[in-house]
């Protein structure tokens, strides 16, 4: 008797975004399709996730899947982000990571091996386990429980799991009726799945409304009409649907693959501290292991170092590369800027080096013409390879600063009309709204784009008093002195973003005067050309920058 | 009277006659070494350009034209196929200003790429600066200069002011490299550092121009004063700066706002 077990998790990339940031607990939260790999990593290495700007352009993108409690606010998949922030404002967005929902999907299934024997995902969520011979460990309803339980401690509580004689009739059991568990006893499947919808079926669209038609719509209707019909009516694609109602499904989980581990350990036995005596001990253990990366195929996305004191951690750094590498060179250099910057605090006696990420090395041939690569390193060969070694100098040693370039958004506001996107990073990957720049190009030419005055934000705007005459400021006082105000311009009012944090504000740009009649300051700033806002939703006014 | 004194002094007359009359003294070696910013008002008055492997201080009050000026040789360089790298340490540079910088111009040769502009923000706005800031700039600063990816690097410093020992490690890191290294500063009255090898000194003109609007002036613009020393002579000229283009030539305009009533 051999009998399926089907562990479905709801709604897993939500959970396992809810996992990564434990703030996203309880929030509407929606994930967007089409994925930047640089703004997941940046999440990966531990930094606040990037704060989106109000109305930079990320509104078009579409949702896949949503949180329950997006759901229940009439959020659906296949709405755009804006669309979705006009029925709720606060909901919180993250772009879909395949490799993190991958990454645990692994970890799900090496943990579940402890429960079956022969496990094996199929999709993200999905488990399929080898349920057979549970009489004597407690029967298949404590297996459920100890397969919800272990899910639970790894922190996805919403888990259904359905035991049947075939894959297919497990899996509707892990849907049937949200019951956190459901058993099909032994040679039921068939009438277990006659009375249930053709919807279960993994069918097209096309043939499940062409069934409907029919006057099919259980899946016991659907067997009992003959194969040869259906195939000469559905094709290959209804004669599976059949046999899949019929309760004849092939598939059976087998035993992961054993998982690849690169990492080496060294016990030395004596305190070390230089770092040199450091960086040649992990040279050699770099060399093993980039050996045996090569002989797979395979690059490091990521190392980790622990440093032992006496078989006590001490000291444990994830190193997160920018671009994959097998060069041990380029590697070692990366271990040593990292203890550069950040020098171990006491001696250690042993280590252990790991390549925690990896991928497959790529052979592909890049493109002859045509696709051109990201406009940041346009200038192939030796200069891409400097910049990403630039890059990664960078990353290592001052993991807070980022290399980015300027690119136009067509919004109003100065804050939104233009971003900044990693170098690395591609224009078509981001989040914004790219002007037509023709007409400016026809009547001015390209120079004129880069003309007017350069401002400088002030760290946090500050507020400042304002005297008025017939209505138009006449003077500001700024660091405790009334300024006068020579020339002001005419205010440009801009308002809007009520869907996200509304806006309305008055800008002036104004040339206050140097210093007044009454003071002679030898620190005086002299005259000041400043960019100043009036907000009207607060009543304040406040300096936004100085034009410089 | 050794001939080694001669040469000097040939030298030094050179260098007197090339200030009075721009690029007709310099030797073929020395302007390959500078960098012309195609600002003529700068290029007319400062013999042989900018000089690679040296330090230039680009100095001005906080509100000045300074950055102006420098972004208009920023894009010009980038035009003519050099890369630029711009340190901004207290992240106060809006993207929209810099969005064109970098671009390829019309002038450019066919087949001929612009130079990358890259920033390199050395933290977040949001976040307060630690007191380690600047050590961490000045190490951006010499990684970019090392790795001789960049033509021209510019080292914002704001209201900081760089210590003599910042300026010795910037010497010696320009040495082996072919950049060349301008320090913007926010603060007109220090001196100029020691290796300083040029200073532009920037503050607003007397008159401003003002582009006229429908109701008043649409936008200030004023004309920059500007000083350079070099060599221990100081020219002082007047820098005419570019009008401004507003963002609303763009097509795409915003949801209008219908609930809120005009401000």
């Amino acid at each position: 008797m051999y009998r399926i077990a089907c562990l479905r998790i709801p709604r897993f990339q939500i959970a396992v975004h809810r996992k990564h940031e434990p703030g996203l607990k309880g929030r509407p939260l929606v994930l967007l399709s089409g994925k930047t790999n640089k703004s997941t990593v940046s999440q990966r290495a531990g930094h606040a996730p990037p704060v989106q700007a109000p109305g930079s352009g990320r509104g078009q993108a579409v949702i896949f899947m949503c949180s329950a409690e997006a759901h229940g606010k009439d959020i659906q998949p296949g709405m755009r982000l804006s669309e979705a922030r006009a029925l709720c404002a606060d909901v919180l967005w993250r772009e879909q990571d395949q490799k993190l929902y991958a990454d645990w999907t692994n970890k799900l299934v090496r943990a579940l091996v402890s429960c079956s024997p022969a496990v094996t995902a199929e999709g993200f969520g999905l488990f399929f386990m080898d349920a057979s011979g549970l009489r004597h460990l407690g029967g298949e309803g404590a297996f459920c429980q100890n397969v919800l339980r272990l899910c639970s401690k790894l922190g996805f509580v919403e888990g259904n799991v359905g035991v049947a004689d075939n894959a297919f009739a497990a899996l509707v059991a892990a849907r049937y009726k949200h019951r956190r568990w459901c058993i099909v006893p032994h040679g039921q499947d068939q009438s277990f799945l006659a009375p249930l919808s053709i919807g279960h079926l993994p069918a097209s669209q096309d043939m499940q409304e062409a069934l409907l038609a029919l006057g099919i719509r259980s899946m016991g209707q659907l067997a009992g009409l003959p194969a040869e019909a259906i195939a000469e009516r559905f094709g290959r694609q209804g004669l599976l649907a059949r046999e899949l109602a019929c309760g004849l499904d092939r598939r059976r989980p087998s035993m992961p693959p054993a998982e690849k581990e690169f990492q080496a350990s060294v016990d030395l036995g004596y305190p070390v501290a230089s770092l040199n005596e450091t960086l040649f001990v992990l040279k050699s253990m770099l060399d093993r292991l980039i050996g045996q990366l090569k002989q797979e195929g395979l690059r490091a996305e990521e190392l980790q170092v622990i440093f032992f004191n006496d078989n006590e951690r001490f000291d444990e750094r994830p190193l997160k590369l920018i671009c994959p590498s097998n060069n041990a060179r380029f590697l070692l250099e990366i271990l040593k800027l990292s203890l550069e910057a950040q020098p171990l605090k006491r001696e250690f006696t042993g280590l252990l080096l790991a390549v925690s990420r990896f991928s497959r090395e790529s052979w592909q041939q890049l493109p002859l013409s045509g696709q051109s690569p990201p406009d940041g390193l346009r200038k192939a060969g030796e200069q891409q390879s400097a910049s990403i070694l630039l890059l990664q100098r960078l990353q290592t040693r001052l993991p807070g600063a980022a290399a980015v370039r300027a690119v136009a958004s067509d919004q109003y506001f100065p804050d939104n009309a233009g971003a900044w996107i990693p170098v690395l990073e591609s224009r078509a990957a981001s989040a914004v709204v790219p002007p037509d720049l023709e007409y400016i190009r026809n009547y001015t030419g390209a120079r004129a784009l880069a003309g007017g005055m350069v401002i400088k934000r002030a760290p946090e705007p500050v507020p400042v008093l304002v005297e008025l005459e017939e209505s138009r400021p006449a003077a500001v006082r700024y660091h405790g002195r009334w300024r006068p105000i020579k020339i002001i311009t005419t205010p440009e009012c801009l308002s809007g973003l009520w869907w996200e944090s509304f806006i309305r504000k008055s800008y002036y740009v104004a040339l206050l005067a140097g210093r007044d009649n009454r003071q002679d300051n030898q620190n005086d700033p002299g005259e000041l050309l400043v960019l100043l806002a009036h907000d009207h939703q607060t009543g304040c006014w406040l300096l936004e920058g100085f034009f410089d | 009277m050794p001939q080694a004194e001669h040469l000097n002094q040939i030298t030094a007359l050179k260098q007197h006659f090339e200030q009075l009359f721009p690029g007709k003294w310099a030797t073929a070696g020395e302007k390959t070494r500078a960098l012309l910013t195609g600002l003529p008002e700068i290029d007319g008055n400062l013999s042989r350009g900018l000089a690679r492997q040296r330090i230039t201080e680009w100095a001005g009050r906080t509100s000045s034209g300074k950055t102006t000026v420098l972004r208009a040789a920023i894009a010009n360089w980038c035009a003519s196929g050099l890369d630029v790298a711009y340190i901004d340490a207290g992240c106060r540079l809006l993207a929209a200003d810099w969005a064109f910088v970098g671009q390829k111009a019309d002038a450019c040769a066919p087949g001929q790429e612009a130079g990358r502009f890259w920033v390199i923000r050395a933290a977040c706005p949001e976040q307060a600066r630690p007191a380690s800031s600047s050590r961490d700039e000045l190490y951006i600063a010499d990684l970019l200069l090392r790795s001789g990816s960049f033509d021209v690097v510019v080292l914002d410093l704001g209201a900081g002011s760089p210590s003599s020992r910042m300026y010795a490690r910037l010497t010696r890191s320009l040495a082996g490299s072919k950049a060349a290294l301008i320090i913007l500063k926010d603060d007109l009255s220090a001196p100029p550092g020691w290796g300083c090898h040029t200073r532009l000194s920037f503050r607003w003109a007397e008159d401003a121009c003002c582009e006229p609007g429908i109701n008043g002036p649409a936008m200030i613009t004023p004309a920059v004063r500007l000083s350079i020393w070099r060599d221990g002579a100081s020219k002082t000229t007047e820098v005419v700066l570019g009008s401004h283009v507003s963002n609303r030539l763009f097509t795409h305009p915003q949801v209008p706002d219908r609930r809120a009533p005009k401000a």
